[in-house]
């Protein structure tokens, strides 16, 4: 069943996905820091941790060779779940040293990662089997992106030696993807790191002097993750009106994980909103609206269980249309209920006028 | 009309930090006819406009806009005004101050839209704007004809990635260009899809024949500072304002001048720009020259340069405020809850049901 609510949302707002306007009375300071402090060591350094994890599981699985495809692939499968659970943590240690778009240079609309690696791998680009060439390389041969290409998008090369460096520069990219991810995992846990900096706001830090801003910045990229949703990927899959579908616009359809980085990135959502407290962030009279939240999550999770297609296919079947268009849908929900109503009652959300950025 | 508000309700409009009761001077610049301003605004029922003011905040006119606007340019002969939509908007608006005539509203061309700026040319009679050629990513000025209904007769390149704010030299032929460097399509929404590979420059471009005179671009450890927005000074300095993308805790200089024969030259004052989260807003001279104001919403506070020695001689706070421009004496500075704040005279006022956008533009008809 479709919870009411969505459908009530929806008619109340012409721009489901734009900033609500009012002025928010602003919490007590210990609770902003609680709902910091939960969203760091509840969600943001396990999800680091399990990014970590996972590169390091692709690169030790690749340092084995590349003749036994199922252990590479299950374990890239790991790190595209694991990355749905950090890639919109774009704050801190992830937006240093353009590490999101060394782990995943998307969209890349100009097909530029695709051309930059032909390239590179006809001429054998020596500078794709040593890592620490290749993170000074171009982003988009560095991650995810080009991983994919190798792993499902080229044959494997019959002779034995296009093989072996084939498989040397998939182990390359590995390593310089647990790398990163060693970096975000290390610079999270770090207490002296940009963890410090969100837990301790003031006139003497340069990133968060009021104590609702790191508040602010947490619950920004829960709608921020959601904006991701509808604009890279439900937008392509589902378009409103007359637009046409673009799965290809879509991250991971070429191995067909779109899917499963579709629910992965509703799984990291609903468990980021709950680990970091956001209804026991609200006043008690707001917090029972919040249940629509967990309902949303499961509508989302059941209607991805009901896609039949990857998502190639699936924007030309209608089953798999009416889920999609239904996910949208949630997404345009969850956007209401968290930035339209939970981060008023929080004293937070987007200001009008520049903050968000022109 | 909004009465004016008393000094203490002021303190508290500005987050009640304290005014510096020393206001800013500069002689005043003979004027012919009456000084205006205009501002996009959104409404408190959340619908959008644009206005036109006095330094005072008496509403001339108030027009709808059928979505977010961003800045207004005005025609110095004609006295028609354009309001553009915020990036990635498609629409145009152009309406008269006084004359009370239906405003027109322009849509971008196909694959273009407009980033919020234009400038139109001594005489009146071509109206440039900054767009984008999305499919390609290149920055593209449109020309439309105002003898022509306002008629887009051509288009010439930008010279640079995702241009916003322009504007025209003495010559009155020479266009100065923010080229950003950020690259946008509207599948992606707002998203920033070359940040890793961005190269903001400001370009000298003849308007008449689309060619570029002169390009500077920032050296490789700046290339993440986005060049938004210029404002050209009396002696032809231009004064550019930017928005750093790389990592918060980078504290980069955020705010140039540049001559034409010249490099950008940055104000590197972490002093005075460590507040600022990186991020400034709009940029504005004072009509004889000898101050520019930068606004930094994100620092809650709007700082006044010596353009002569490039020193801070003050900052003044405004909660999240964003809109400078020159006045007769002075600056006019907006802020997002209705604010109008002259910096010659103190005063402050609110305008009611105006929650100003990013800028503020001095209209003299």
């Amino acid at each position: 069943m479709r919870p009411v609510l969505t459908i009530l949302t929806l008619l109340m707002l012409a721009h489901p996905l734009a900033a609500p306007a009012q002025e928010t009375a602003k919490l007590p300071d210990a609770d902003y820091k609680a709902f910091t402090e939960r969203a760091i060591t509840g969600y943001i350094r396990p999800a680091m941790n399990r990014f970590a994890e996972a590169t390091g599981t692709l690169e030790r699985v690749t340092s084995g060779g590349c003749t036994a495809v199922a252990p590479i692939q299950d374990s890239f499968t790991g790190v595209v779940r694991a990355w749905s659970g950090i890639a919109f943590l774009r704050f801190g240690p992830l937006s240093a040293d353009n590490r999101a778009e060394r782990i995943h240079f998307w969209p890349d609309r100009k097909g530029t990662g695709l051309r930059q690696l032909q390239r590179a791998l006809a001429k054998r680009d020596p500078a794709l089997t040593d890592p620490q060439q290749l993170a000074e390389q171009s982003v988009a041969l560095q991650g995810l992106g080009a991983l994919e290409f190798l792993l499902y998008g080229l044959p494997v090369p019959a002779e034995e030696d296009a093989a072996a460096w084939r498989c040397k520069v998939i182990r390359t990219i590995a390593t310089n993807l647990a790398t990163i991810g060693q970096a975000l995992a290390a610079d999270w846990t770090d207490p002296e790191g940009y963890s410090a900096r969100l837990l301790s706001p003031g006139a003497d830090n340069p990133v968060y002097r009021a104590a609702f801003e790191p508040a602010n910045e947490v619950l920004g990229s829960m709608t921020s993750a959601l904006q991701s949703l509808a604009q890279l990927k439900l937008d392509h899959l589902a378009p409103s009106e007359d637009g046409k579908p673009h799965p290809k616009n879509v991250a991971f359809w070429r191995s067909h994980l779109a899917r499963v980085a579709l629910a992965a990135d509703f799984a990291a959502l609903e468990r980021y909103t709950e680990e970091s407290g956001l209804t026991a962030l609200l006043p008690a009279d707001d917090q029972p609206m919040m249940r629509a939240l967990s309902i949303e999550f499961e509508n989302a999770a059941r209607s991805i269980d009901r896609l039949e297609h990857p998502v190639t296919e699936a924007v030309s079947i209608e089953e798999d249309q009416i889920q999609l268009r239904y996910l949208r849908r949630i997404v345009e929900g969850l956007h209401t209920i968290i930035a339209g109503q939970a981060a008023p009652a929080a004293g937070l959300g987007v200001a009008f006028t520049a903050l968000d950025g022109d | 009309m909004t009465p004016p508000v008393s000094r203490r309700a002021f303190l508290r409009l500005t987050g009640g930090l304290a005014l510096l009761t020393v206001f800013e001077g500069g002689p005043a610049v003979a004027e012919t006819g009456s000084e205006y301003f205009a501002a996009a605004y959104q409404s408190a029922e959340g619908g959008y406009g644009v206005a036109v003011f006095t330094a005072d905040g008496q509403l001339i006119r108030d027009i709808g806009l059928p979505g977010r606007g961003h800045d207004v340019t005005l025609s110095p002969r004609s006295g028609h005004c354009v309001a553009f939509a915020r990036r990635p908007g498609t629409f145009a608006v152009v309406f008269d101050i006084h004359s009370k005539h239906p405003p027109q509203t322009l849509t971008s061309a196909p694959g273009r839209h407009f980033y919020g700026h234009g400038v139109f040319s001594p005489d009146g009679r071509l109206l440039y704007t900054t767009e984008n050629d999305y499919n390609a990513g290149d920055g593209i000025i449109g020309v439309y004809d105002t003898a022509d209904d306002f008629r887009r007769i051509g288009e010439f390149p930008s010279h640079g990635v995702g241009p916003h704010q322009l504007a025209l030299m003495a010559d009155g032929t020479t266009l100065v260009i923010a080229n950003g460097g950020i690259e946008t399509h509207p599948d992606f929404g707002r998203r920033k899809l070359n940040l890793a590979t961005m190269q903001p420059n400001i370009a000298f471009v003849n308007r008449d024949s689309g060619d570029l005179l002169d390009r500077q671009s920032l050296p490789a450890d700046l290339h993440q500072l986005s060049l938004r927005h210029l404002a050209v000074a009396v002696d032809q300095t231009v004064w550019i304002g930017g928005q750093y993308e790389g990592p918060v805790t980078d504290q980069p200089p955020l705010i140039a001048s540049l001559r034409r024969d010249g490099q950008i030259d940055m104000i590197d004052q972490p002093e005075v720009t460590a507040g600022l989260k990186n991020y400034i807003g709009s940029v504005a001279v004072s009509r004889d020259g000898s101050r520019v104001a930068t606004s930094a919403p994100r620092g809650d506070r709007v700082l006044i340069w010596s353009a002569r020695d490039r020193r801070l001689i003050r900052e003044i706070p405004v909660a999240a405020g964003c809109g400078a421009a020159p006045a007769t004496t002075g600056f006019l500075l907006s802020g997002p809850t209705g604010e109008i704040l002259s910096t010659d005279t103190g005063a402050g006022q609110q305008v009611s049901g105006h929650r100003w956008d990013n800028h503020i533009s001095r209209l003299q008809a």
